[in-house]
């Protein structure tokens, strides 16, 4: 009775030895994740270089964690730098502060905000948090595995 | 911007009307979309604006049914009747309102995003609230470059202009410069000057708060903020002692724009600023900005930090047998209360004195009923006594046009040329005749029904004799009001609180120093008194910019400038109004109060006050002109502070001789030549400079020469300046602009400001 | 067809009377002498009010009810202003007076001003008639050499003179506000009414206004009696009008008919001598561009106000425009539209912008770019911009094509269903950029 009983119990156990394991070998591995996920944000340009944002701050109004902080200046013939009138001088978001919300992204009236899918964003220093526009705008260094769509995580 | 003019519901000559189906009331002939807006009823409008005089019924927004007109009918052109029934929420209505909402878009582009005017922009709202969800355009809009440059100030963007003719108006029918204009026809109209110059002049800027798109906007301003990231301070202007009330911007720690309030002031402004009061803000972060305290130390001059300053200022006045006290024509009530107790207490041995006006003979003038700027509007009969209200008083000039132009008789005696003289009668007096000249401008006052007498201080205190019998006249006609222009900005605040002009002190030994806000080297007297200084013992300046004085004092506290501390400036029409701090100021600074309050801890004998709220409750209690005011009295418009009573002249009121050799001097300040519109970078531009006039016929007979350099000569010192000659310009006297920084014309005034003659010799 | 003795002088005697001995001749000035020295203002005016003159300019308002709207104990001085501003597209009517027959119009002009008690009177002509300013400014001088204008004219005590103004090129200027406004030396734009001219006009100052051909024709009033001229015509529409025919006809040019007596149809195929061989009726707009097109089915139709307005259409500045099968109702509607955004003066909303719009939508439709629900969208673009303006430069800008789009539906539908561009017209069309803007 007791042998049947524990090999009943082995019985799970063994069939999970079979089956490859739910864990994820961070940070060896990325986790995937949707790709609709709200990550790191990400300015973007034209093809011909100039910024697609405007400095309009709607960005700053929609935040409701006020991370963002926008100082725009004007375009002139020599330094053009977006494709309106105006341009983004400072463009920083605090990281320390974001909830990733995505209303940023939602608000910009030229796509030129959008939250990517990277989301390791730690630091050693606060300061290093708050992201410049030129940050913003590089291409994101790290790459992040999607996930398959409507399956189960899986490493 | 005030949307619609306020409507007084409470008078006796109210008619009722029928407004949505609900019977309301409003004054008799009140326009439709005042008496609407005073019952509670929204009509868009966007030409309509209640200052800027009969409406003009072009946008066509304003469309509602009134029943027995057929059609639809402007609201703003349609005065209320009794019985009128009136629908402003009818499909039919609704329909036109969206209609013309459409129409305005059509051309107009949709760069909200990047326009300065987008989330503060009627258009905006009203669009949000009455029209069109989408539009049913499908061709290409109207195209214009832009934006231009209609003058250095403002940027004229000509796709968002909906023709609405308000800055045109404002410019033909306020200010009356009559510069700008609509040209071409139609579709391609565009707001341009007549001349195709430049758009400049005194008041250009509100043209920005006029317009109801982003049309014209503030270059200063341009791009630096948006309406969701500022705040707004309800505050007053102490550029001149008219007192406008503004509303300042900030942004980052810094203003960033002044404009009109939203609700003006009726009693003063009315909602105009000049550009001065507007774009002045720029001063606040000159290079000339004071932001670090500075020690002096034998040769040795190093920065330090406020603290220490503080304490290096107490503990060399604390020295000293006895010290000066010396107050700047605008530091507020409640610096110059504190620094008087300060002087009764802790300073050893000390005398006050401001900069101000000594005005023996002006006493009977400031007992008689006192007026307001708004109340030149109901005058019948305005007197002009002295001054140059364009360039020294701006916004009182806007009154004065006002005035005239609902029938007031305007009469202007004084000694100097005047761009207002074409308003009215314009009598010009040479250098000790005003009394003269009065006479015909005295004998209209006793027949009119209501003068008012808008009079200068400085003019009157050279000519006691004239200020002698203007108060008989203005005595006789029991209706009679005046209004005096101030030459300093809280010169009225500081008489009430007792403190006597500071020219008395200049020959005595000054002893310790302590300046607050005061630069006596470079007003009238400054030779002597920077011997004064010179000879005296070490100097304290609590300043927000820097000057000869702080080039010369052994402390040096930079301390908050007016758009960044709190306090009460009792200006024109003796009207305690309050300032408000719109920004915190340098790290390194302070409001003025506060580090008078250290000092006095320093000093040993501590000041109990914690806030300027309780050392204004302090003054008022000492102060009899000011009692029975508060800061919630005062709220945001200000109040009227009591009359003085009448004194007796005692002599004074004889005529004052003229000092020296050679021509008369007649000098003048403007506020366009000031050291706000030299330093803020958006007006340096337009700023005016110091120049001397006379005739051609003098010029000749002196033997100088247009736009040479001249020297100028008087028993007080020497100045040369640029000579400009003008055949309107008065034969027999001089005319010289003070008051410009760096200039030297304020060396050729005694320090009391005794009138002197002047030698002119070729440079 | 009645035959007709002419109201204008010259038209009667059939020779040009630009001298004041040929106008003297044909019995001109006589009227003038005659009210001047025997009638009083009063029984002038009375006069003109028993004639049922209306006002010719287009809206039709009875001229002696207008010169009895100017209060009569004004302090200010009273002005007369005569509207030669002849600029609704197809008009041309007072050119012929004040190129043949300017004392006609002289001898009105003192004769009003006598009436209202005016000393000063200005003649507003468009810019483009140079010719017949250069001739009114001769004759205004011969006038005043022969005593009919300045002080005490005829030895009456009467004072009256005369100042040509000229316009600028501006339609608007023709508006009576807008006139005023371009008179007083200011941007040419009607101004809010109320007040009105008559209580607050040039210089803020009562002043009448009115038409070439309706002041023309006081002095034959004045000289037979108001009777005689409300004999003539209907008795809501008396008296006679010139028609100015242009267009697909062969012989145009001006007729004046009794008002009633004459259909469309006569004064087309009868007066202008029909249209040309082969041609059949398209279109006409009978009283300038400003006015609802009319189709064959009106032909029958009486000139007079009444019956023009029953027709669905005004009698305006009698400018009849014809047009035959050869033309295509959407380019004439395009056309008429691109000079209404051309010439709207841009104060108010509804006629700036939506003029602008009408042009923008009929071009696309002739460019082959039109789409099906731009007939919804033109409909509701004639609410939103119909009635809502502060003069009727909008409305005429609708008018035309609005009744356009009703009658020759057909056509727009084509023009939209095929979707190509319309074939170029013979004559390119005018370019109507660089024109003088400003009045």
């Amino acid at each position: 009775m007791s042998v049947q009983n524990t090999l009943k119990g082995f019985r799970v156990t063994f069939r999970h030895l079979l089956k490859r394991p739910e864990t994820i070998g961070y940070p060896e591995k990325k986790t995937p994740v949707f790709p609709r996920f709200r990550g790191r944000h990400r300015l973007w340009s034209f093809d011909n270089g100039l910024e697609k944002c405007v400095g309009c701050s709607l960005c700053v109004a929609a935040c409701p964690a006020d991370c963002i902080r926008v100082v725009a200046e004007e375009n002139t013939p020599d330094n053009r730098v977006s494709a309106g009138e105006r341009y983004a001088r400072i463009y920083e978001i605090n990281m320390s502060r974001c909830i990733f919300c995505g209303y940023c992204e939602i608000a910009c009236p030229f796509d030129a905000i959008t939250l990517e899918h990277e989301y390791e964003l730690s630091e050693y220093d606060r300061g290093a948090l708050v992201y410049t526009k030129d940050m913003l705008l590089a291409e994101h260094p790290k790459k992040v595995p999607l996930r398959e769509d409507g399956s189960a995580a899986s490493g | 911007m005030p949307d619609y003019a306020p409507v007084d519901l409470t008078g006796t000559d109210l008619v009722e009307f029928e407004l949505n189906g609900r019977t309301v009331k409003a004054p008799a002939g009140t326009m439709l979309v005042d008496a609407c807006a005073a019952n509670g009823v929204e009509v868009p409008i966007f030409c309509y604006e209640p200052r800027l005089g009969d409406p003009l019924g072009a946008c066509r927004q304003c469309l509602v049914s009134v029943e027995g007109i057929p059609g639809l009918t402007t609201a703003c052109s349609t005065p209320v009747a009794a019985e009128m029934m009136v629908d402003t929420v009818s499909e039919e209505v609704r329909e036109a309102q969206d209609g013309i909402l459409e129409l305005l878009l059509e051309n107009h582009p949709l760069d909200c995003p990047v326009c300065d005017k987008g989330g503060e922009c009627p258009l905006q709202d009203r669009t949000f609230r009455f029209g069109p969800g989408e539009s049913r355009m499908v061709e290409p809009k109207r195209h214009f470059p832009k934006p231009l440059k209609l003058s250095p100030q403002i940027a004229l963007d000509r796709e968002r202009c909906i023709s609405c003719y308000r800055c045109v108006r404002f410019s033909q029918d306020v200010s009356e410069d009559g510069n700008l204009t609509m040209s071409e026809r139609g579709g391609r109209s565009e707001i341009t000057t007549f001349t195709g110059d430049s758009y400049n002049g005194r008041f250009t800027g509100n043209v920005i708060d006029l317009c109801p798109v982003g049309a014209l906007t503030s270059i200063p301003y341009r791009f630096t903020s948006r309406p969701w990231d500022i705040q707004n301070t309800p505050s007053v202007c102490a550029s001149c002692s008219v007192g406008c009330n503004t509303e300042l911007t900030l942004r980052e720690g810094e203003i960033k724009r002044v404009q009109g309030r939203d609700e003006p002031n009726w009693q003063v402004e009315e909602g105009w600023l000049c550009n001065v009061g507007r774009w002045g803000y720029g001063a606040d972060q000159a290079p000339q900005r004071l932001r670090q305290p500075i020690l002096r130390d034998g040769g040795e001059t190093r920065e330090c930090s406020l603290e220490e300053a503080v304490a290096a200022a107490g503990l060399v006045l604390a020295h000293e047998a006895h010290t000066t006290v010396l107050l700047g024509g605008d530091v507020t009530v409640e610096e110059a209360f504190i620094a008087k107790e300060l002087a009764a207490g802790p300073l050893p041995d000390a005398q006050v004195g401001s900069a101000g006006v000594v005005g023996a003979a002006l006493g009977p003038l400031r007992a008689l009923p006192a007026a307001q700027l708004g109340d030149i509007d109901g005058a019948d009969l305005v007197v002009v006594v002295g001054g140059d209200p364009a360039n020294q008083h701006p916004v009182a000039e806007l009154r004065l046009r006002k005035a005239r132009r609902a029938g007031a008789r305007i009469v202007l005696v004084g000694p100097r040329a005047q761009e207002l003289e074409s308003l009215g009668e314009s009598i010009r007096t040479a250098p000790g005749n005003l009394a003269e000249g009065l006479t015909s401008a005295v004998a209209q006052i006793a027949t009119v029904k209501r003068p008012l007498v808008v009079w200068d201080e400085l003019d009157l205190d050279a000519e006691p004799d004239a200020a002698v019998v203007l108060a008989t006249a203005l005595g006789d006609n029991a209706a009679a009001s005046q209004l005096e222009l101030t030459s300093e900005v809280n010169g009225a605040g500081l008489r009430a609180l007792g403190v006597a002009p500071h020219s008395r002190l200049v020959d005595q030994d000054l002893g310790g120093v302590l300046a607050v806000r005061a630069n006596p080297g470079a007003g009238p007297g400054g030779d002597a008194w920077n011997r004064a200084l010179d000879s005296g013992g070490p100097i304290v300046v609590i300043a927000s910019h820097h000057s000869e004085l702080t080039e010369r004092a052994t402390v040096v506290i930079p301390c908050s400038s007016h758009f960044e501390h709190e306090g009460v400036l009792v200006t024109a029409g003796q009207r305690a109004q309050r300032l408000r701090p719109g920004a915190a100021g340098p790290e390194q600074s302070a409001p003025g109060w506060e580090i008078l309050i250290a000092l006095s801890h320093r000093l040993g004998v501590a000041l109990e006050y914690r806030s300027p709220r309780s050392a204004f409750a302090a003054a008022t209690a000492s102060a009899p002109a000011l009692s029975g005011l508060d800061y919630d009295t005062l709220g945001d418009l200000g109040a009227e502070i009591a009359t003085s009573p009448a004194s007796d002249v005692n002599g004074a009121g004889a005529p004052r001789a003229h000092d020296g050799e050679g021509l008369p001097l007649v000098t003048g300040r403007s506020v366009f030549g000031g050291p706000e519109a030299h330093l803020s970078e958006g007006l340096v531009v337009t700023a005016t400079g110091e120049e001397a006039v006379l005739h051609p016929a003098e010029a000749a007979r002196l033997n100088v020469a247009d736009a040479n350099l001249i020297t100028l000569n008087s028993p007080n010192g020497e100045c040369t300046v640029r000579l400009r000659l003008d055949p309107g310009a008065p034969e027999g006297a001089v005319f010289a602009v003070r008051g410009v920084p760096g200039g030297t014309v304020e060396s050729l005034l005694a320090p009391d400001r005794a009138p002197v003659n002047v030698t002119v010799n070729t440079a | 067809m009645p035959q007709l003795n002419s109201v204008y002088r010259h038209r009667a005697a059939d020779r040009v009377l630009t001298t004041v001995d040929t106008y003297r001749l044909s019995g001109g000035y006589l009227a003038l002498e005659k009210a001047l020295g025997e009638m009083t203002a009063d029984e002038l005016l009375y006069v003109f009010h028993r004639s049922g003159l209306r006002g010719r300019g287009g809206a039709g308002f009875p001229m002696g009810r207008k010169a009895s709207f100017l209060p009569k104990d004004a302090q200010l001085a009273k002005y007369l202003v005569c509207n030669a501003d002849e600029s609704e597209p197809g008009t041309f009517k007072d050119r012929e007076i004040m190129e043949l027959n300017p004392h006609q119009l002289i001898e009105g002009m003192v004769l009003a001003g006598y009436a209202i008690g005016a000393e000063r009177g200005y003649i507003y002509i468009r810019g483009e008639y140079e010719y017949q300013a250069q001739i009114l400014d001769a004759a205004i001088e011969a006038a005043r050499e022969s005593g009919y204008l300045g002080s005490d004219i005829a030895g009456s005590k009467v004072d009256f003179d005369l100042t040509l103004y000229r316009g600028a090129g501006a339609y608007i200027c023709g508006e009576e506000t807008g006139l005023l406004e371009s008179l007083e030396g200011k941007r040419g734009q009607p101004r809010l009414k109320p007040p009105f001219p008559a209580v607050k006009g040039l210089w803020a100052s009562p002043t009448l206004l009115n038409n070439v051909e309706t002041l023309a024709a006081l002095p034959p009033i004045v000289e037979n009696g108001p009777d005689w001229y409300a004999g003539m015509g209907t008795e809501k529409s008396p008296g006679t009008k010139v028609f100015s025919i242009s267009g697909h006809v062969t012989k145009p040019g001006n007729y004046e008919v009794v008002l009633g007596d004459t259909t469309l149809r006569e004064l087309i195929f009868d007066m202008a001598g029909g249209l040309r061989e082969g041609r059949s009726f398209k279109a006409c707009w009978v009283g300038g561009s400003s006015v609802p097109v009319l189709a064959e089915q009106h032909l029958d139709t009486p000139l007079d106000y009444e019956s023009l307005q029953e027709a669905g259409t005004f009698l305006g500045s009698g400018g009849c425009i014809v047009m035959d099968d050869s033309g295509c109702i959407v380019r004439a509607s395009l056309r008429l539209a691109s000079f209404y955004r051309h010439e709207s003066c841009g104060k108010c909303t509804p006629c700036r912008e939506g003029t602008g719009w009408m042009e923008n939508v009929l071009q696309r439709m002739v460019d082959g770019e039109g789409r099906m629900e731009d007939f919804e969208l033109m409909e509701a673009l004639f609410g939103r911009i119909g009635g809502k303006c502060l003069c009727a430069l909008a409305d005429g800008a609708v008018a035309p094509i609005s009744s356009a789009i009703r009658l020759f539906r057909k056509d727009f539908v084509r023009v939209v269903s095929e979707g190509s561009p319309l074939p170029q017209p013979m004559s390119p069309q005018l370019e109507m950029s660089g024109g003088r803007a400003n009045a």
